[in-house]
């Protein structure tokens, strides 16, 4: 894949997919309107559930801010994945790609940068609402978020392409999603807990280390496994 | 509940559900096996009316 | 269940040998081991919930190859194989988390401990719920490679899970469900016990699990059947 990487077409490809899914979203804005609104909603209603209690929200809020990411991921790719279904357009990219681990590639950075959207929109709300300094650590956060949002857009695209066409998809997404994010979910929101502190900020690196792992590993299997799931 | 309670519920748990996992084994065997014989029989009797045999 | 007495030699005494050794180990769970000090009769329940954790991760690693060789090979036999060993896992996930709590709440008063084991064994059944969900509703022909699929990510995530659970546990420490006596030592008769117990349960989960291939097999076979007499009526 390394020479492929350099391989002009490959990257003209991805890019011409990539531009092509992320035009079309730009159409409609279905998938971030929904996904924004949704997130902005979640933390209000956790807000209205326990901010009576100011302290405890504090406590809790890297929590709320990264299962807010989890559901926007699941009902943005839920929409990602009905945008696919029928029409067998998925065919027509993968016959016409050099390697279908493009096809891959180009859906996992567009919903990278989805996600990266929402959370724009997302974070400052959060650091207002809930009083949390984010600019502190600020680059450690930025790679937590990256290295979280890389994770669950790996694993959320490749069950998407998995569901593409079965019935109970809807519901089969998170229950897929969700059990096989847990270690990704565990480490980024105790790491953004200990970021959004003052204090012991050497054991973030324990819960990066989970990430980079998670990260590396799902998204090599994902690679290897694509042609098994779009093949014909 | 005493603890042999506990140690009778658990153990209940563990033979009820075994059971009903085996019980629905045979049944769904028995089923699919008369269910087989019978497609089988089908198939045929739908060959024999194809091609009839040569005697 | 087929008649005992039409089977082959061998599959009467796998039977045979796997009923010996549920009896067995009972007799040794029940009237032979000696009642644990700190935790009193309640104790007993250990052997059958650690028995059954252990099969359950028997399986799972068996979906797991059986998701490999079927990718690879494109048999059907893996196929079945993979269905058959996530049914059994599920069942036996089950029975962990049905007897972990029965077991918790006499001796620490909660039904639940987040003990690591049992959290893990819980993210599990899920995971592998949603497996057969997905096995289970679509008649998709690709199902088979898609469910595959599932089936290796998903076993490969349980390090994750493990590793990420035992960090999160160490934040709020509770009473450790699952004592292996690993470093503590089990004394000899509880040891011995326990791995007969093992023994039983494996030996029964794969009587199960070559029934419940045969169910997948007889499955295929209406399905090819039915296919054949639709072409045959054409």
């Amino acid at each position: 894949m390394l020479a492929m990487l350099s391989n002009n077409t490959f990257l003209r490809q991805l890019w011409a997919i990539l531009k092509k899914d992320l035009r079309t979203e730009w159409r409609s804005r279905e998938i971030l309107t929904t996904t924004s609104v949704f997130a902005i909603l979640v933390v209000l209603v956790f807000h209205f559930a326990i901010g009576a209690n100011p302290a405890l929200l504090r406590q809790v809020a890297a929590g709320v801010l990264w299962i807010t990411l989890l559901f926007a991921t699941v009902l943005g790719l839920q929409r990602a994945i009905q945008t696919e279904s029928g029409e067998d357009c998925l065919q027509g990219i993968l016959l016409a790609a050099q390697d279908s681990s493009i096809v891959f590639l180009a859906k996992m950075i567009a919903n990278s940068i989805y996600l990266t959207i929402v959370c724009l929109f997302t974070l400052p709300l959060f650091s207002v609402w809930m009083h949390i300094d984010l600019t502190r650590n600020f680059m450690i956060l930025l790679l937590v978020f990256f290295l979280g949002i890389g994770g669950l857009s790996t694993i959320g695209t490749l069950f998407s392409f998995i569901l593409v066409n079965i019935k109970m998809q809807e519901s089969l997404f998170p229950l897929l999603f969700l059990p096989i994010t847990v270690p990704l979910t565990i480490a980024a929101v105790y790491a953004t807990a200990l970021l959004i502190e003052e204090n012991s900020v050497g054991n973030v690196w324990d819960y990066i280390t989970i990430l980079i792992v998670f990260d590396i590993i799902f998204f090599t299997i994902a690679l290897i496994v694509f042609d098994y799931i779009v093949e014909e | 509940m005493n603890h042999l309670g506990y140690l009778f519920a658990a153990y209940a748990i563990v033979w009820t559900l075994l059971f009903f996992y085996v019980i629905r084994l045979s049944r769904r065997n028995r089923e699919l096996h008369e269910e087989v014989a019978s497609l089988r029989a089908e198939v045929t009797r739908m060959l024999e009316k194809k091609y009839p045999h040569q005697s | 269940m087929h008649d005992l007495r039409s089977l082959p030699s061998w599959q009467k005494f796998y039977a045979l040998l796997t009923y010996g050794m549920m009896i067995y180990a009972l007799w040794l769970v029940f009237v032979y081991v000696p009642t644990e000090k700190a935790q009193g009769i309640v104790q007993r329940i250990f052997y059958f919930h650690v028995a059954s954790a252990l099969t359950m991760f028997v399986t799972f690693f068996l979906v797991f190859l059986a998701s490999i060789l079927y990718l690879w090979k494109r048999t059907e036999w893996y196929d079945h194989l993979a269905y058959s060993a996530a049914e059994l896992g599920v069942l036996f996930c089950t029975l962990v988390l049905l007897t972990g709590p029965i077991w918790a709440r006499p001796i620490w008063g909660t039904w639940w401990t987040w003990d690591p084991t049992l959290t893990l064994t819980l993210v599990l059944w899920l995971m592998y719920v949603a497996y057969l969900l997905l096995r289970m509703d679509s008649d998709d022909p690709r199902k088979a490679r898609l469910a595959a699929v599932i089936g290796i990510v998903g076993f490969l995530d349980v390090p994750l899970i493990r590793w990420s659970i035992e960090k999160w546990r160490k934040l709020h420490p509770e009473p450790v469900v699952v004592q292996a006596g690993g470093k503590t030592g089990l004394p000899p008769s509880m040891m011995f016990t326990f791995l007969v117990c093992l023994l039983a349960v494996l030996l029964l989960c794969f009587y199960l699990l070559r029934e419940r291939y045969l169910l997948a097999k007889a499955n295929q076979e209406t399905a090819s059947l039915r296919h054949e007499i639709r072409e045959l009526s054409a």
